[in-house]
């Protein structure tokens, strides 16, 4: 079984489980450690205690002995005998032999006053006997033939007041006498008596049978160094404790009592407590571990069950969190997690709101309504028509009365648009001023009758801010399954037949697959326009104006075309508004721009100082490099800036007015000429035009092409011609297709013309040609 | 006491008879200290038989060694060679006199009053008395062959009638040491009548068989 040592009910258990083991290895230790050494101690102060028992009990015997043998020393027929001893010493020795029975000693002696034996029953090797020590008082030991005897010498006076000692009686008992069972119980302690190397007597037993020589050496070999009264020694199997008692300390007769004890009779407390004490600490680990146990699981099991939510909370199954408020801790945790759920279903709902729903209209966004159709198709029970949706002249709602107005007519439009749904039908708002609707219908549906409820929705006029608006929109239809069974499809089809219908100045288009082509086209060109310009597919075109007063060419328009490969010749119209979209109009102003340079040097080589035109477009005066890219180009091409002309619309300006402003204003500063471009469509206030920094008003074609037949288109002409000269600006008249025109322009005063009077744009190959010729034509 | 009536008489009628010739003669005894020892026994030996013959009787008078509150009294007994010696028991009490000593062996058990037989003591020397079931009593009787002796008084003096002469003067107590028993000085009387003589050498310590018996003081 493996142990998961990071799982918290483990941790807890073992962390637990640790510091019980250290607190109980430390009592234990402490315990044990000092019950064993009182237990020490007290075996020493018992063995202290036996010792003096046992000294004792020798010093009793002595004394037992001594006054054995003091009245036998006084003893009249006594001294009668030892009087006569020279003359009977059987005698004396049998009077001394009764006497030794009667008091019960082991061996008795009559001594000259000079310690030498008259008569005795033990020979000694000694003749001369040390009376001085033992007629002292106190335990006397005498070793004799190897035996030690507890002896008494008492002097014999044969007048007993004399101070003459006329003889010397001594009396011994052997000593290993003593050493019996009586002893052992009083002492508590073996004993045993060891003289020299030889083990007198013993209560011990192993040792108390005299034919046990093995056990006698065995016990002498575990004996500790002389010098060392408590040790330890190991006899018979048996750890014993061991304390040595000296009594006789002579250097050639050591006498010296064992005390001795089997140390688990000695340590018998000590083990006893070890054993309860181990018992005890058993079942506090028991109960420990199984408190811990419990402890642990009733922390982990509710974290292991908020953690199964957490994990139902990350695939958003939101479910009921119960609390468990055993442990606080655990219980705080699991109503965070409770909250975060909550929070989590909570957002989950704002995203989906955000993710899904117009924040200005409340109407489902792009995403809601691509998803719904493609549930619609994936369904494929329902035949439906996509409607794309555009507000005719919104922008023009937003520049008059300003965004928030706008915004406020989108949410109008919004809600009646949302108030006419019948069932099943759906609407959403996608971005600008673009809406979307799915209408179920039948197959081979009258479009008219389908689109008619949502033709109804702008019928009447909007008021919003007590303003009347008239609001119509223009809508492209794509139906399902009819023209495409994808979502991508219908939306790309429903998008080109929202575009035809707005060509069209139409309500309503439905798509048509003949749009296709075209719109395809539109689509694809984008990508191509930079890949065009890199490899000549774009070229300039150069229109001619003259001078009206001397009918000189005096500038020319650069004008740009493409010939695409497949499509061939793509009309500017075509291309220039998507450009402008997407903002490769960059691209296409700054290479026309090089381009006119290039041909201006081309033409200046050949003798002709002509003013290039180029046009600019909105996206150029936002940007800033623009202005740092047209002074690179002059001094690129060396080109005196004067010599190039910037045409740029009102509405260019219109976009950001303060911006254009600036750069138009550096352009000018830097000597570049500036045009304003169809002059005349636009919506630029007079105040705008005072301030534009340009050179030149350019009146758009549309009043000059009918010049001749239309009253008022003459007096527009008129007026915008006196307007620029009176604001000290010069006039370019476009469209100039007759000569009626002309002299009419020349009559106005406008100073210079193009059209195709005098020539259309044409190839800069055939350009220096047909200059050449026009110079020869007007010299 | 008729008997020693007599022999008082008799000696008194000898000094008469010496009268002219017979001086009185002092000797003082000291000890090592030069403090006067009482109570030793000094006597006086001549080698002149004739004189010491006259001073003798044929018929010694029986001398008394008493038993008077478990003591023998007197505690020193001089005695001249030949004379018996009376064992009165003056106390209430049985006594059993005894001596081992090899002057005079003899032992008389257990009596009350006076004992049949005075005892003869016919050697010279010292006999040490004790009593069998008085272990304290101690007594001793000195046997000498001169009729000049006598023990010191509380002044350490003695006085002889001794004619005039050489004598060989000799002292005894049972404390001396052996040397100071066998020392023995020569005087004069012809030429003075005062003599002084010094204990050589420290005597013994009284002894006391009680006072060594320690182990039963513990009880």
């Amino acid at each position: 079984m493996t142990i998961n040592f990071k799982s918290l009910q483990n941790r807890i258990l073992l962390r637990f489980i640790f510091l019980l083991m250290i607190t109980i290895t430390i009592i234990l230790f402490v315990t044990l450690e000092q019950t064993y050494r009182h237990s020490q101690n007290q075996i020493n102060k018992q063995f202290t205690t036996a010792q003096l028992v046992f000294s004792d009990k020798l010093n009793n015997h002595s004394r037992a002995l001594y006054r054995g043998i003091s009245p036998i020393s006084k003893d009249f027929t006594l001294k009668q005998l030892v009087n006569d001893a020279s003359n009977d010493p059987s005698s004396l020795l049998s009077a001394l032999n009764n006497q030794q029975r009667r008091i019960k000693t082991d061996f008795s002696a009559v001594l000259t006053p000079d310690a030498k034996a008259i008569v005795s029953n033990i020979s000694a090797s000694f003749s001369t006997w040390p009376v001085e020590k033992i007629s002292q008082s106190g335990i006397n030991v005498l070793v004799i033939n190897h035996v030690p005897y507890l002896v008494r010498a008492v002097p014999i006076r044969l007048i007993e007041s004399s101070a003459n000692i006329n003889a010397w009686l001594v009396m011994g008992i052997k000593i290993k006498k003593m050493i019996n069972a009586d002893l052992k119980n009083i002492l508590g302690f073996d004993v045993t008596l060891v003289i020299n190397s030889t083990v007198e007597a013993s209560t011990h037993s192993l040792l108390n049978d005299q034919n046990k020589k093995l056990s006698y050496n065995a016990f002498i070999r575990q004996l500790p160094s002389p010098n060392v009264d408590r040790d330890d020694m190991t006899f018979g199997g048996e750890s014993l404790a061991l304390y040595k008692f000296v009594i006789n300390d002579n250097d050639d007769e050591k006498l010296s009592a064992i005390f001795t004890i089997d140390k688990d009779l000695a340590f018998i407390n000590f083990t006893n407590l070890a054993s309860q004490l181990i018992i005890a600490i058993g079942v506090i680990i028991l109960l420990t571990v199984f408190l811990s146990f419990r402890f642990s699981i009733s922390i982990a099991r509710p974290l292991k069950n908020l953690v199964s939510i957490a994990h139902k909370i990350q695939y958003g199954n939101y479910a009921e969190i119960t609390h468990d408020a055993r442990v606080s801790e655990v219980n705080k945790l699991s109503f965070a997690l409770s909250n975060m759920q909550n929070g989590i279903q909570q957002r989950e709902k704002e995203n989906n709101q955000l993710a899904f729903y117009s924040p200005l209209t409340g109407l489902p966004n792009r995403n809601h309504f691509t998803r719904t159709m493609n549930e619609l198709i994936e369904d494929a029970t329902q035949q439906f028509a996509v409607i794309l949706m555009d507000i005719d002249r919104f922008k023009e709602i937003n520049d008059t009365l300003g965004h928030e107005y706008g915004d406020q007519v989108l949410q109008a439009i919004a809600k009646r648009l949302d108030d006419s749904l019948v069932h099943g039908s759906y609407v959403a708002y996608l971005a600008g001023d673009e809406f979307a609707m799915l209408l179920p219908c039948q197959a081979k549906v009258d479009i008219q009758c389908l689109v008619e409820p949502v033709l109804k929705v702008f019928e009447p006029f909007f008021e919003i801010n007590n303003i009347q608006l008239d609001v119509s929109a223009s809508m492209g239809i794509a139906m399902y399954p009819e023209h495409s069974v994808k979502a991508d499809g219908l939306m790309q089809f429903a998008d080109i037949a929202l575009y035809v219908c707005k060509d069209n100045h139409n309500s309503f288009e439905l798509y048509n697959p003949k749009f296709n082509t075209h719109s395809l086209l539109r689509l694809n060109l984008m990508s191509e326009l930079r890949g065009s310009l890199e490899n000549g597919d774009l070229q300039l075109y150069y229109q001619p104006q003259i001078d009206i007063a001397t009918n000189q060419v005096k500038s020319i328009e650069c004008l740009v075309r493409w010939h695409h490969p497949e499509h061939g010749f793509i009309f500017p119209d075509d291309f220039i508004p998507l450009a402008e979209q997407t903002g490769n109009i960059r691209y296409l102003t700054k290479w026309a721009i090089e381009e006119a340079l290039k041909q201006h040097n081309h033409l200046k080589e050949n003798g002709f100082q002509i003013y290039m035109a180029v046009n600019i477009s909105a996206i150029d005066l936002t940007d800033d490099n623009f202005v740092e890219f047209v002074a690179n180009a002059l001094k690129k091409h060396n080109v005196v800036a004067k010599m190039l002309m910037l045409e740029v619309t009102e509405s260019a300006i219109m976009s950001d007015p303060k911006k254009a402003i600036a750069i138009l204003a550096k352009l000018k500063s830097m000597g570049v000429q500036l045009s304003i471009d169809d002059f005349g469509t636009g919506y630029s206030s007079m105040e705008q035009l005072k301030i534009t920094p340009v050179n030149e008003l350019k009146i758009d074609k549309s009043f000059v092409l009918e010049l001749i037949s239309s009253h008022e288109d003459a007096i527009i002409v008129k007026s915008i011609t006196d307007l620029a000269h009176n604001l000290g600006l010069s006039v370019v008249a476009e469209g100039v297709e007759n000569k009626e025109s002309l002299d009419m322009l020349r009559e106005i005063g406008v100073e210079t013309a193009q059209g195709y009077f005098i020539n259309k744009a044409i190839h800069s190959d055939e350009f220096l040609p047909w200059l050449l010729k026009y110079k020869e034509n007007n010299v | 006491m008729i008997k020693l009536a007599k022999s008082s008489i008799f000696v008194l009628m000898i000094s008469c008879c010496f009268a002219s010739q017979a001086k009185n003669t002092t000797i003082s005894v000291l000890d090592v200290d030069n403090k006067p020892l009482p109570n030793i026994v000094v006597y006086l030996e001549s080698d002149n038989k004739s004189k010491v013959i006259q001073e003798v009787l044929s018929e010694r008078p029986i001398a008394t060694m008493d038993q008077v509150n478990r003591q023998f009294l007197p505690h020193i007994l001089v005695v001249n060679k030949d004379t018996k010696i009376d064992f009165p028991n003056s106390d209430m009490i049985k006594h059993h006199v005894y001596s081992f000593s090899p002057a005079k062996t003899f032992e008389i058990k257990l009596y009350s009053d006076k004992p049949s037989e005075p005892q003869l003591f016919e050697k010279v020397g010292e006999v040490t008395l004790g009593c069998n079931i008085h272990d304290w009593m101690l007594g001793y009787v000195y046997v000498v062959d001169t009729p000049w002796f006598g023990t010191t008084d509380a002044q350490g003096n003695i006085n002889f009638e001794v004619p005039d002469g050489k004598y060989t003067l000799k002292k005894w107590h049972p404390l001396f040491q052996e040397s100071d028993k066998s020392f023995s000085q020569e005087i004069d009387t012809t030429k003075d009548n005062r003599f002084t003589v010094q204990v050589k050498t420290a005597m013994k310590p009284q002894y006391s068989a009680y006072e060594e018996d320690d182990e039963l003081d513990d009880y």
